[in-house]
């Protein structure tokens, strides 16, 4: 079964990757290419921002960021559906799944539009399938948002929020 | 029959014209009265109590007016809004909350101005779905000097957030636009002098949970407030005004919490939060102003990254620990006999102590290869083996409850067998022997602490006068290895070869310190000192030196005991000094302090003075 899911995995990657990255906005470094554990790298800039008090967003009130240049207000598209960034909160995001709870997989849920009911059954799904959704430290949040719409289609009761 | 009809249109044109005077001189006490509410100074960022004579917006930008003289007067901002309002409807969209206000209060304007559908407006507002309002207060993190007070923002919540999640919520930053590349030093400069223009800015509240929480190991306090639907309909129209609009930035003053202060009083007229800080408003102090007002209904702690990671490393034994520790740096400890033979629930509290441990560690240091692959297969187990893990984190004593920051103090005492008593100010905030609830451990911050002493006698001096007093205790063990430091500038009396000489001085100083028992910290410091003093033979003196004490906290007293020694590199004088102090608890804004200091001086002609003196103090907090 799980063999099965694997490689329905990769086929939904390599059919669904080019309709991702072509909604996909920033440049390769960031957004949907990032890794996990990619974390602060490379953002002195910010952190200094962060230690003064400073305004890192920019001065247009939409959810907007000025940290890392991908997204412009918070959420990505996939396939037509929008979501949270999940490139954003990766690191949160994998570490909820490995324990199978956590404010970074609620609000991957929320932005889903998950119900309260359904919520249990979608942490589960995904805590069940960390290896699927990482299975490696160089995994993409394209890999890993690919692979959770998968088996969210593969499940009876999630497959209804992944459109 | 002919002629009739330009006098009825003259009729009809004087009447036209008369109706709007006539309107309009009615109107004229209202629009003068209006212009004066504190509502309408409120969206114009005017001061309430300040005279007519004397009108001065916040506001540094003259596209946040309409009128030329907008930002001085705001009877003619308010004639130049309503004058815009009829002539284009669109105004609505680029002034939301001067349009709610009118449209209340000025009959029938309404009426008279096209409606608009200000789709990008609507669009914000129901992106937002805003039901409730969160004061977020950051706590004070000394090791960045210029976050010492704490920092404050707002968060703005959608329904249900309790079931849903706050990451998605809007976090709102009023903040100074820093030029990249000034350090922390050069912003608290360019800050204290308005060198930055400040604006509003937005993210989601996860940016911020990651800014404090995890990268400046900040907690946060959540304060909801208990803001009505109307209230916050008029909060986020203002919000909408601001967008792009500069005010100046003064890190005392105008900063990032008088400026939310301003938007709750928009919310809620009447409550005249901001006039509460005419001189300094520090973070701390705005979120007690909110919370004597009632606007608070319930508080949230949310713990920091490392402040978590300190609490699951206290719930493991001396040898869970090495075990957590040699994980994080060796994944194979997974299968050594000393791990295998443990529960799972001992492995998955130690799986997990050495993930966060090793997280915490590499937080700035991007994606190294042999770190990133034991994450992921720390992560990797933890799936594996799980087990509910509930951190205990005790949440501290809220910082709004802890004594106030301002204090006076009054003591008695005796110096080289003279008494004197003493009066004693202090600006702010906090110092290592002050009442503890509320406040971190080993830190200590306080600027302009002014003591003046009369001997009996009658001579009366200043004995000393402290700009900046800083320490910051961070203690080391085997997890962590963090710096502790010192600094301090002041005006002060010492005795200098025959009699008292009031010199200036600034003094830093950096080392470690240990907690031998909880609750304890023991230090030690190598200083440096500049000194003028125009006794000795350089009028500028450097001198470098040691500082070591022991400090205890028990619940209601504070023992501090100290001993310190510096000597002047080419004046030759040596000062010693070993001090004891312990400080008393007696209510939330009140304590009593004795403290016992003997000093030793070695001057360059081998005059040697030794010395003692005591002092019993009485301290309040307001």
């Amino acid at each position: 079964m799980k063999k099965l899911l694997i490689t329905s995995t990769f086929l939904a990657a390599s059919t669904l990757s080019t309709s991702v990255l072509a909604v996909a906005p920033g440049s390769a470094t960031c957004g949907w290419g990032n890794l996990l554990f990619e974390g602060q790298s490379g953002t002195p800039s910010h952190v200094l921002a962060a230690t003064t008090n400073t305004s890192t967003g920019n001065n247009t009130f939409g959810m907007t960021f000025g940290t890392n240049g991908c997204s412009t207000d918070g959420t990505l598209t996939y396939g037509g559906k929008k979501m949270i960034d999940v490139s954003m909160i990766m690191d949160e995001f994998s570490e909820d799944v490995a324990r199978g709870n956590g404010e970074a997989i609620t609000a991957v849920a929320v932005s889903l539009g998950v119900s309260e009911e359904d919520r249990p059954l979608f942490k589960s799904t995904l805590h069940n399938n960390f290896n699927t959704l990482f299975p490696s430290e160089n995994a993409t949040t394209e890999q890993v948002v690919t692979s959770m719409f998968t088996l969210m289609k593969n499940d009876s009761t999630l497959v209804k929020y992944t459109v | 029959m002919k002629s009739n009809i330009p006098n009825l249109s003259i009729t009809l044109i004087i009447l036209m014209l008369l109706t709007p005077v006539k309107a309009y001189s009615e109107q004229y006490e209202t629009i003068t009265q209006l212009s004066k509410s504190e509502e309408w100074r409120g969206l114009l960022h005017i001061d309430v109590e300040s005279s007519d004579s004397a009108l001065k917006s916040y506001v540094d930008d003259s596209k946040f007016f309409l009128s030329a003289d907008g930002s001085t007067n705001p009877r003619s901002e308010l004639l130049a809004t309503i004058k815009a309002l009829k002539s284009n409807g669109k105004t609505q969209c680029r002034y939301p909350a001067r349009t709610l206000f009118l449209f209340s209060r000025i009959e029938n304007l309404k009426q008279e101005v096209t409606p608009f559908e200000c789709k990008d407006y609507l669009d914000w507002r129901s992106t937002l779905n805003t039901t409730s309002v969160v004061l977020v207060f950051a706590s004070a993190q000394l090791n960045s000097p210029s976050s010492m007070y704490g920092h404050t923002f707002l968060r703005f919540d959608p329904e249900n957030v309790e079931q849903g999640s706050t990451y998605l919520s809007y976090a709102l930053n009023f903040g100074a636009t820093v030029t990249e590349g000034d350090n922390g030093f050069l912003y608290a400069a360019k800050g204290l002098t308005g060198g930055y223009p400040g604006q509003f800015a937005a993210n989601p509240y996860f940016e911020k949970i990651k800014e404090y929480s995890r990268l400046e190991n900040r907690d946060l306090w959540e304060y909801k407030l208990n803001l009505t639907a109307d209230e916050i309909n008029m909060m986020l129209a203002h919000i909408w005004e601001l967008q792009g609009i500069n005010f100046d930035y003064y890190f005392f003053d105008e900063n990032c919490s008088f400026r939310l202060l301003e938007l709750l009083d928009v919310a809620r007229p009447g409550l005249g939060l901001a006039n509460h800080f005419p001189v300094t408003a520090m973070p701390l102090d705005t979120v007690r102003v909110v919370e004597q007002v009632n606007l608070v209904s319930s508080v949230y702690y949310r713990a920091s990254v490392l402040t978590e990671l300190k609490a699951q490393l206290a719930m493991l034994t001396n040898d869970e620990k090495n075990l957590a520790l040699a994980l994080s740096e060796d994944i194979k400890v997974l299968d050594s006999p000393e791990f295998i033979k443990l529960t799972t629930k001992q492995q998955q509290l130690i799986l997990d102590s050495a993930y966060r441990y090793l997280r915490y560690q590499n937080t700035f240091n991007g994606r190294a290869k042999d770190t990133t692959r034991r994450s992921f297969l720390l992560l990797r187990r933890l799936n594996e083996n799980p087990s509910e893990l509930i951190i205990p984190i005790d949440v501290p004593v809220r910082p709004d409850l802890g004594h106030k920051t301002t204090m006076v103090g009054a003591s008695i005492g005796e110096t080289q067998d003279t008494p004197f008593i003493e009066f004693q100010y202090r600006g702010s905030y906090h110092d290592l022997l002050d009442p503890m609830p509320g406040y971190y451990e080993g830190m200590s911050l306080n600027m302009v602490n002014v003591m003046i002493r009369a001997y009996k006698g009658g001579d009366i001096e200043l004995a000393k006068l402290e700009l900046l007093d800083i320490t910051s205790l961070s203690a080391r063990d085997r997890f962590f290895s963090p710096w502790s430091w010192q600094a301090n500038i002041s005006l002060e009396q010492q005795w200098t070869i025959d009699k008292n000489v009031l010199v200036t001085q600034g003094s830093g100083g950096g080392g470690v310190s240990y907690q031998p028992l909880d609750n304890s910290y023991l230090f030690l410091m190598v200083t440096g000192r500049l000194e003028f003093n125009r006794k000795f033979d350089h009028y500028a003196a450097i001198a470098p030196g040691l500082h070591a004490g022991f400090l205890y906290y028990w619940p209601k007293t504070t023992l501090l005991i100290e001993a310190e020694q510096y000597q002047f590199l080419f004046d030759q004088t040596k000062r010693s000094r070993v001090s004891l102090q312990q400080s008393l608890q007696i209510g939330v804004n009140d304590s009593i302090r004795f403290s016992a200091d003997f000093y030793h001086i070695d001057t360059q002609d081998n005059v040697n003075n030794a010395f003692q003196e005591l002092k019993l103090e009485y301290r309040h907090y307001f």
